[in-house]
């Protein structure tokens, strides 16, 4: 009973580190895309979340998991390669962990957007990394071991790895050294995802105005509906954009007026199309919107 | 920034889909319309099994990968403005958080108004959880989630659980949910009315979905059962908002968020920029991400 129960606790740590893991996982996804507008808030959390993976994960929870697959390639000749590629990734992932907490530690002396860029690419990759690791572990792993393996194999693997090595995880080390950490995860404001922030688009002015593009046209088709139900504000509307559309003298001069279009209402629309006809009609450079 | 791929999606949404909406008379206009676009939307992904699992109202199909042994259950709770069925999108969108998950999606189609008003809908994802405590899966492997009308049942379902003394799931999350039924323009449903590509809030003197889901009882908007926000979120499992910057149910998730904190729950929610209305449906790079954050979610609180 004592081996099931130990069995049980040892299983249980690995899974719980696992779910830790993913908890570390979700605020690096989300918080690296701050990295470049806010380096000194992202930089001191990005640090001691690596911190986290350096000291425990790759310290502890990978090599007991090792451990545990070293016996299961012992039971199982076709998952020989697997388990070995599995054990292979633990050392490239703490090579990698390394490498970013290294990085974060000399990016808190000075940093240049180059250097920033770079870093939010490795944390990106890294995080890619460990989710297809840890769905492998899950699919191929996790369900089978307990039924694979002996009492020897179970009295060898837990006499390899004693399990108070787990007392240094997040969930009981109560923000001791992971102070960040547990003030991040008792909850703060909304999270907002961004991406990049000087996508090619958005340098274009693509995005501004392809959104005010689709605007205009749309509310142009949404007003023809309602004109077919003899809505009298909806006919000025349509007729209005309408106008809109087949006045732009220039292509920036249309890029613009769309851009106007999707922040503006009905009134202020049918003000810059009267505004344009001036334009049209006398040359003088007029202010649009 | 988002991905070019979804500013063209969110282009020809403000395009097409906004204005259709002002063309729809009648449910079954939504319903015929509704079904032949957005079911084609992304196809379920190959090696997924779909096995019937029929519930005593309604149909719920299990999507999961092929072979998969796992006891991780996540209960998905489709969208639809309470009205709209679009099976095909669903499986497929409950087929990839139960791949990403490594978990076995069962997705409820509960039945719809306006045939079926309040609590219809909320008896059958009820049953549905019942059903899987029956079968033997321990509360503690099961997540709840849901989009649009999904997600406002998903809180629903938390709410009737804990209030009958039921042991209640891991975790739950909600894609751009509706949490308030209520009749008003207040906060993103006026500030984000131009902004949101795909929906208005100037439909509702058109096709009045949630009038449909009460039958006209419009009492029961103050219900916390149907307005989730007017709720009392103590005592609930952790929760997972998504929803984009630019819908004009922004605030549905910001205030359910507040509200849950401010009772002791541990909830988050994320705003990702310029998403539209339930973006995890399409075939996007946000989609993967979002459902990749919803797996992390899911795997730490219900770890494998």
């Amino acid at each position: 009973m004592r081996k099931a129960q130990s069995v049980d606790r040892f299983m249980a740590e690995l899974r719980a580190d696992h779910g830790e893991y993913s908890q570390i996982l979700l605020l690096l996804s989300r918080e690296v895309d701050h990295l470049i507008e806010a380096p000194r808030r992202i930089l001191p959390l990005l640090r001691e979340a690596l911190q986290f993976v350096t000291q425990y994960l790759d310290a502890h929870h990978h090599p007991r998991e090792d451990i545990l697959y070293g016996r299961l390639a012992r039971r199982s000749k076709r998952k020989v390669r697997l388990l070995a590629s599995l054990r292979h990734e633990h050392q490239y992932a703490a090579r990698m962990s390394r490498r970013i907490f290294d990085e974060i530690d000399g990016l808190e002396q000075s940093h240049t957007t180059n250097r920033l860029t770079t870093l939010k690419d490795h944390v990106n990759r890294f995080v890619d990394l460990s989710r297809e690791h840890i769905g492998t572990e899950e699919r191929v792993m996790y369900s089978q071991v307990t039924q694979a393996l002996s009492e020897q194999d179970w009295r060898a693997i837990l006499a390899a790895a004693p399990d108070h090595a787990a007392r240094s995880s997040i969930r009981h080390d109560a923000g001791r050294s992971y102070p960040l950490l547990a003030h991040y995860f008792r909850g703060s404001g909304p999270h907002l995802l961004r991406g990049d922030s000087a996508g090619l688009m958005e340098r274009m002015g693509l995005h501004a105005a392809g959104a005010a593009y689709g605007h205009l046209v749309g509310r142009t088709l949404e007003a023809a509906i309602l004109v077919g139900r003899q809505n009298g504000e909806a006919v000025r509307l349509a007729l209005t954009s309408i106008r809109t559309l087949c006045t732009p003298r220039a292509p920036t001069a249309y890029a613009k007026a769309v851009r106007a279009a999707y922040q503006s209402d009905a009134a202020t629309i049918a003000r810059w199309v009267r505004e344009w006809k001036e334009q049209v009609q006398y040359g003088s450079p007029q202010r649009v919107g | 920034m988002p991905s070019s791929k979804s500013a063209v999606l969110s282009t020809l949404m403000r395009m097409a889909i906004k204005p259709s909406f002002a063309a729809i008379k009648n449910v079954d206009d939504l319903r015929s319309g509704g079904v032949k676009f957005f079911d084609r939307v992304s196809p379920l992904e190959r090696g997924m099994t779909v096995e019937k699992a029929p519930l005593t109202h309604c149909e719920a199909d299990w999507v999961y990968p092929d072979k998969i042994k796992t006891d991780r259950v996540v209960l998905y709770v489709p969208g639809g403005a309470f009205v709209l069925r679009t099976p095909g999108l669903h499986r497929a969108l409950a087929g990839r958080i139960a791949k990403s998950a490594h978990a076995r999606a069962l997705v409820v189609f509960y039945r719809l108004a306006p045939e079926h008003p309040f609590p219809a809908a909320l008896e059958d994802c009820i049953e549905a959880y019942e059903r899987l405590l029956a079968d033997g899966v321990a509360p503690s492997r099961i997540i709840v989630g849901g989009d649009s009308a999904g997600g406002n049942l998903t809180l629903a379902l938390l709410f009737e659980l804990r209030d009958r003394g039921r042991p209640l799931p891991a975790g739950a999350f909600a894609l751009s949910p509706v949490t308030d039924l209520r009749p008003h323009l207040r906060g993103s449903r006026t500030t984000n009315q131009q902004a949101d590509p795909m929906l208005s809030s100037l439909y509702k003197s058109r096709l009045d979905f949630h009038g449909l889901y009460v039958a006209g009882k419009t009492k029961l908007f103050d219900d916390p059962r149907v307005s989730p926000v007017l709720g009392d979120f103590s005592g609930l499992p952790p929760m997972m908002f998504q929803v984009g910057s630019t819908e004009i149910l922004l605030d549905d998730s910001c205030l359910a968020v507040e509200q849950a904190r401010r009772a002791g729950a541990s909830a988050a929610v994320e705003v990702w920029a310029d998403m539209p209305h339930v973006w995890h449906g399409w075939n996007l790079p946000e989609s993967k991400r979002a459902i990749s954050h919803i797996s992390d979610f899911i795997r730490q609180h219900c770890p494998s």
